[in-house]
């Protein structure tokens, strides 16, 4: 069930030319726009649509739209019969595969939660374009690295016999002030940190595709069951290191609205987060989820707590940082909780923490309550 | 001999791929542009150097990887082709998947994931 269509029923979505000519029109789940099916729409000049109140100031605010910027207006469409009603334009252009697209997003409402929500929509489809456009940018260069790394590795091991010939005649032979000794035996880690260089950005740009590239697809969603699904993911891992997982939940039907796939990542990252903390400890390795629901305060909790070594005090304010990480030496990039922490205020819940070193770890999420 | 087309408007990628691919003694071409990669396949493939997979960028100049994948499909339906990409989107891997690209391989990729895809292909 769309809520979002029941509330706000009249909402329509078109990529238009720049001289006005719609190209393409998608509604929500209604037949009609203010009695206009698609077969008027599209073909049409988009000012047929526009009452004539308002057609100058939207003339002007197409005509100054820039890329990745998005322009809000209040508006009046006149409606196929020919009444006038007012509405929410909101104007702006993305660049997908070196083509510009003009987007016209036309809402009827003055809820602002809702159309909050639809601007949320259209920022992030910006966003989106910018964070492909960078994740491009970094991604081919360093292929160059990673393919390259290899490749100089073993031209060194096929050079190497030939100096180490030289060498034997050439004890004292320095390349750039360093001993060749030292460069032959050092060789190895210089190309292993360059390797990890490599692969740490790569993570870095997933973290932030994960993060950013997601289509947001808002349902009800049953959280049980969402927690169920994550901890599927660990099933093996938690079998071969023995660590003992334990769910309580306050009944199974409690649910919540949002986006599916990022509430899971969410939900994801957390649980991960403490697989990493018990992952290597020597004694008992216990993860425990509980889940219940504040009607009072509309809020559902979720508390995943771990036996891992806990945080220390002065780390504990950084732990949501971006990049923050105590293994970074273990390829982890710091943006898990980061990304979780994001993606759950986006659904207007919270996170927090509560560690001691050596006392294990809770991680407290809460999200709307949905009541049906 | 397995003998590819490596189409990249990347200097450095298309120098690195053809590295990784000539190491493996596979017989490379390469090409920075669709409209070069379309004519050597044309030019090539009913000769006996005809080609076993094209691998190809998506983001290029006077064409994309998406115009390169339907020409094949339509003109050379068992010619197999690579995706890599640095635009690593499951919705546009989803897009090249659904039009008939054999892989799909994200930038960056280590030398070994481009030949296991390579391996596999030639299996089938």
């Amino acid at each position: 069930m769309d809520i979002l269509s029941e509330l706000i029923p009249q909402r329509v979505f078109m990529i238009i030319r720049e001289d006005g000519t719609v190209l393409s029109a998608v509604g929500e789940k209604t037949p009609t726009f203010f009695g206009y099916g698609k077969e008027d729409i599209i073909g049409s000049n988009i000012s047929k649509l526009i009452a004539p109140v308002g057609i100058d100031a939207f003339n002007k605010e197409l005509k100054s739209v820039e890329l990745n910027v998005y322009k809000k207006l209040d508006s009046y469409i006149r409606s196929k019969s020919g009444s006038i009603k007012s509405v929410l334009i909101i104007i702006f252009t993305i660049n997908t595969n070196n083509e510009e697209f003009l987007c016209v997003n036309v809402i009827e409402g003055k809820e602002d939660r809702h159309i909050q929500q639809f601007i949320n929509e259209i920022n992030k489809k910006i966003l989106d374009n910018l964070i492909l456009g960078v994740m491009h940018e970094i991604n081919n260069p360093n292929n160059f690295f990673m393919l390259n790394i290899p490749f100089i590795e073993m031209l060194f091991d096929e050079f190497k016999p030939i100096l180490d010939k030289y060498y034997e005649q050439h004890p004292d032979w320095q390349i750039s002030g360093l001993d060749y000794n030292f460069i032959r035996d050092d060789f190895k880690l210089l190309m292993s940190d360059l390797y990890e260089g490599s692969n740490r950005i790569k993570k870095i740009t997933s973290s932030l595709a994960d993060l950013f590239i997601v289509d947001v697809a808002y349902e009800e969603i049953n959280i049980a069951g969402l927690i169920n699904i994550c901890l599927d993911e660990f099933a093996v891992q938690a079998l071969s290191k023995n660590i003992d997982i334990k769910t309580r939940y306050q009944n199974e039907d409690i649910f919540t609205f949002g986006d599916r796939k990022s509430l899971q990542k969410s939900i994801k990252n957390v649980i991960l987060n403490a697989f990493q903390a018990v992952g290597d400890i020597s004694g008992t390795r216990s993860i425990k989820i509980f889940m219940d629901c504040d009607e009072q305060r509309g809020v559902v909790k979720i508390k995943i707590s771990d036996t891992g070594n806990g945080v220390s005090v002065s780390n504990i304010h950084d732990v949501f940082s971006p990049f923050f990480t105590t293994k970074r030496g273990k390829a982890c990039v710091g943006l898990g909780l980061y990304v979780s922490q994001y993606i759950i205020k986006k659904h207007e819940g919270d996170i927090g923490i509560k560690s001691e070193q050596n006392k294990g770890t809770d991680i407290f999420i809460e999200l709307p309550y949905l009541k049906k | 001999m397995i003998s590819l087309l490596v189409v990249d408007d990347e200097l450095g990628t298309l120098r690195s791929v053809y590295r990784v691919l000539k190491m493996k003694n596979y017989d490379v071409s390469a090409t920075y542009s669709v409209k070069e990669a379309l004519e050597t396949v044309d030019m090539l493939q009913d000769s006996e150097d005809a080609l076993d997979i094209i691998v190809t960028d998506i983001q290029m100049p006077e064409g994309t990887g998406m115009d390169l994948l339907k020409s094949i499909k339509d003109n050379y339906p068992d010619l197999p082709v690579v995706i890599i990409t640095g635009f690593g989107s499951p919705e546009i891997e989803e897009e090249f998947r659904e039009a008939g690209c054999s892989d799909f391989i994200n930038k960056p990729f280590r030398a070994e994931e481009l030949i296991e895809s390579i391996n596999n292909i030639v299996k089938q």
